[in-house]
């Protein structure tokens, strides 16, 4: 579980070209922005878009149908815009994983703050805290993430063992899990429960809006404030935990550093959006090969890759059914082959 | 010197097909057989002339609709009761709520719960697992199976599946004339205006064609725009669908007493606001007892519609 996840560690000379990745990135997820305003119902074109955005940005005083104007400025523009920041979430944490196990494989959900993000909320809808209000599953999720980070936290103690934190947040997730199963089990017979359950943890940005996005924002941005200030020790860290100590990183504080920007970042899109696995494990791998394993510039590229891959598979998804498919099922079924992809790729070069 | 395995002849062609088609033939009759018998068993009521069993003495019910119809059949059919659904007391899916008395057992549909009851005959639905259907068929309990719940017609078709299996036809019939005969005059109340669109749209799921709401939407003067728009059945829509269809009326599923409360939240909500329905006060709370109804309630929902139409449309809303 401990192999290196690069092939090399971090070279200050960084290859020729690799500069232009970033704003090809921003560009690309631009591009996705501009599809993700102009796919769905209600028969919008370029023009209807323009204008309504133009309205609200005060550029232009055209006004539009009060329904198209609901559907792009109210609907669609921060859905999009909470995908993209939960997807740059999942992708800056599962960068930020993966460089303090120093493992490929490592992904955000394996710590169990998704799992206990998804307990506390099921123990909301099992008890109708849900009805008092839009925000009070947010809050629980949200809850429920800063749980098992506590818990986390306790674990390590004073000692820091990277192997430790991994098989505690394992051994968080299955209880978890199987509190939420217990939940389920013990409300088997009202539907709507195991219904919205289902729903919540399939993850979706279906009725989010402005509000949602006033809550996001401020968090994740903490989180890839945080992950950007611990860059440079997390490269050092590459070279080995012995070789890091002798280098004088201080690893007890940059783990917990890294974990409480990693309960940040997955806890406050969980909370948001439900649960929405292995965009943490695809995005990092991807960046990581296209721009090295510097967290310089690793980090900011796993973030626009993340929030362009899953504002693009929300896009994707309302464009291509009429029927709700939850961004979450399409991540894990992009996930999990890119899973065993990796995992594959490392047996081949462990003998 | 290699020793030679004698071999077994091979079996001459003709004689594998004939045994394929014979065990194909049997594969075949057997199935159809335990179709008919399970058409037989499930709500075919005896015909005149036919010798009839005799009523069961002690029945478990595990669906809310038979709980529901059970009760609506009589005090004598009411006494022979052993069991009814657990949900039967829950004011979100029933209608008869504390109606029952506390001394029958509410079972969670266990197999083994109801055996110990040692019922004469177990009402079971679509929904129940199969694994408890055929505990309790090979346990020579004897079963009524409901399945469909998409109306009246499925409502009137479980009534008379009900009465026929506990002895009381008659009563079976009366309560489907009094149903006849509310629903009749809500059908007057409406008189034949122009019927405005609706969507039931609950928790991200629209209720289509083939639905109750097709019937409640129909009593209650409205017509059921999912099922214009094609969908089938419950089915998810999203927000920004349902906005782009802009329905004056838009009917939701609530708790009492805080169906006003559901209503303006919803109103209230980014996209939705700006619907007609949000604008000139068409988002209507029914009970969800009443709305996911698939019993007497759905006559409920209608007449609640009708008369909250009619109230909103006198002040002006």
């Amino acid at each position: 579980m401990m192999a290196r996840a690069g092939t090399t560690p971090p070279s200050p000379n960084a290859p020729q070209g690799r500069g232009k990745l970033l704003p090809l990135a921003f560009a690309l997820w631009l591009g996705v922005l501009a599809l993700a305003l102009l796919v769905g119902p209600g028969e919008l074109g370029l023009g209807d878009v323009l204008t309504i955005l133009g309205s609200h940005l005060g550029i232009s005083d055209a006004s539009s149908p009060a329904i198209a104007d609901a559907i792009v400025w109210n609907l669609r523009l921060p859905r999009a815009l909470l995908a993209t920041l939960v997807g740059a979430a999942l992708g800056a944490a599962g960068a930020l994983t993966q460089g303090i196990f120093r493992n490929p494989l490592a992904e955000p959900g394996i710590l169990g703050i998704s799992s206990g993000a998804a307990l506390f909320a099921v123990l909301g809808f099992a008890f109708g805290v849900d009805a008092f209000g839009p925000w009070a599953t947010a809050g629980l999720a949200a809850g429920g993430a800063v749980a098992v980070l506590l818990l986390l936290l306790a674990f390590i103690g004073a000692r820091v063992d990277v192997a430790t934190l991994l098989l505690s947040g394992v051994a968080i997730a299955a209880l978890t899990s199987a509190i939420t199963t217990l939940i389920l089990a013990l409300a088997a017979q009202r539907w709507d429960l195991g219904l919205r359950v289902l729903q919540w943890m399939m993850g979706s940005f279906e009725g989010r809006s402005w509000s949602h996005l006033g809550i996001a924002a401020p968090l994740v941005s903490g989180g890839l404030a945080l992950s950007l200030w611990i860059r440079r020790d997390l490269d050092v860290l590459f070279l080995g935990a012995d070789t890091a100590r002798s280098l004088g990183v201080d690893l007890r504080r940059l783990h917990l550093l890294a974990v409480a920007a990693i309960g940040l970042l997955v806890g406050s899109a969980t909370a948001l959006t439900g649960i929405i696995g292995f965009v943490g494990l695809i995005v990092p791998h991807l960046a990581r090969r296209l721009i090295g394993p510097s967290h310089r510039s690793l980090l900011p590229l796993s973030a626009i890759l993340g929030g362009a891959l899953l504002l693009l598979v929300d896009t994707g998804t309302r464009a291509v059914s009429g029927i709700v498919i939850p961004p979450g099922v399409v991540t894990s079924l992009l996930g999990a082959p890119a899973f065993l992809w990796i995992l594959w790729r490392q047996r081949i070069r462990v003998p | 010197m290699h020793d030679v395995q004698p071999t077994p002849p091979a079996p001459p062609r003709d004689i594998v097909r004939g045994l394929a088609s014979a065990l194909l033939l049997l594969l075949l009759g057997g199935l159809t057989v335990a179709a008919c018998k399970r058409e037989e068993s499930e709500q075919t009521p005896p015909r005149k002339g036919e010798t009839e069993t005799p009523p069961p003495r002690s029945i478990a019910s595990q669906t809310i609709l038979s709980d529901e119809l059970l009760w609506s059949l009589g005090p004598e059919v009411r006494a022979r009761v052993v069991a009814v659904s657990p949900l039967v007391d829950d004011p979100r899916y029933s209608t008869i709520v504390d109606r029952w008395p506390s001394a029958i057992p509410r079972l969670p549909g266990s197999s083994e719960a109801l055996l110990a009851l040692d019922p004469d005959l177990v009402i079971i639905a679509s929904f129940t697992s199969a694994e408890t259907r055929a505990f309790l068929e090979a346990q020579g309990v004897k079963t009524l199976y409901l399945d469909g719940f998409n109306g009246f017609d499925d409502l009137w078709r479980h009534t008379r599946a009900v009465a026929a299996e506990v002895g009381a036809t008659d009563a079976g019939e009366r309560l489907i004339r009094a149903q006849e005969a509310e629903l009749a005059a809500l059908a007057e109340t409406i008189g034949d205006g122009p019927k405005t669109p609706a969507v039931a749209w609950s928790d991200g799921l629209v209720a289509g064609s083939g639905t109750t709401f097709d019937g409640i939407a129909l009593y209650a003067g409205l017509t059921n725009l999912a099922g214009e728009r094609g969908v089938e059945g419950h089915a998810a829509l999203s927000v920004e669908e349902l906005v782009a269809w802009d329905p004056p009326i838009i009917v939701i599923s609530c708790e009492p007493p805080r169906c006003a409360e559901a209503e303006q939240e919803l109103a209230a909500r980014p996209g939705i606001a700006a619907t007609q329905a949000a604008r000139k006060g068409g988002v209507i709370g029914i009970p969800g007892a009443s709305l996911a109804s698939t019993g007497a309630g759905m006559i409920e929902a209608a007449g609640l519609l009708g008369e909250e139409q009619k109230r909103r449309a006198l002040s002006g809303s």
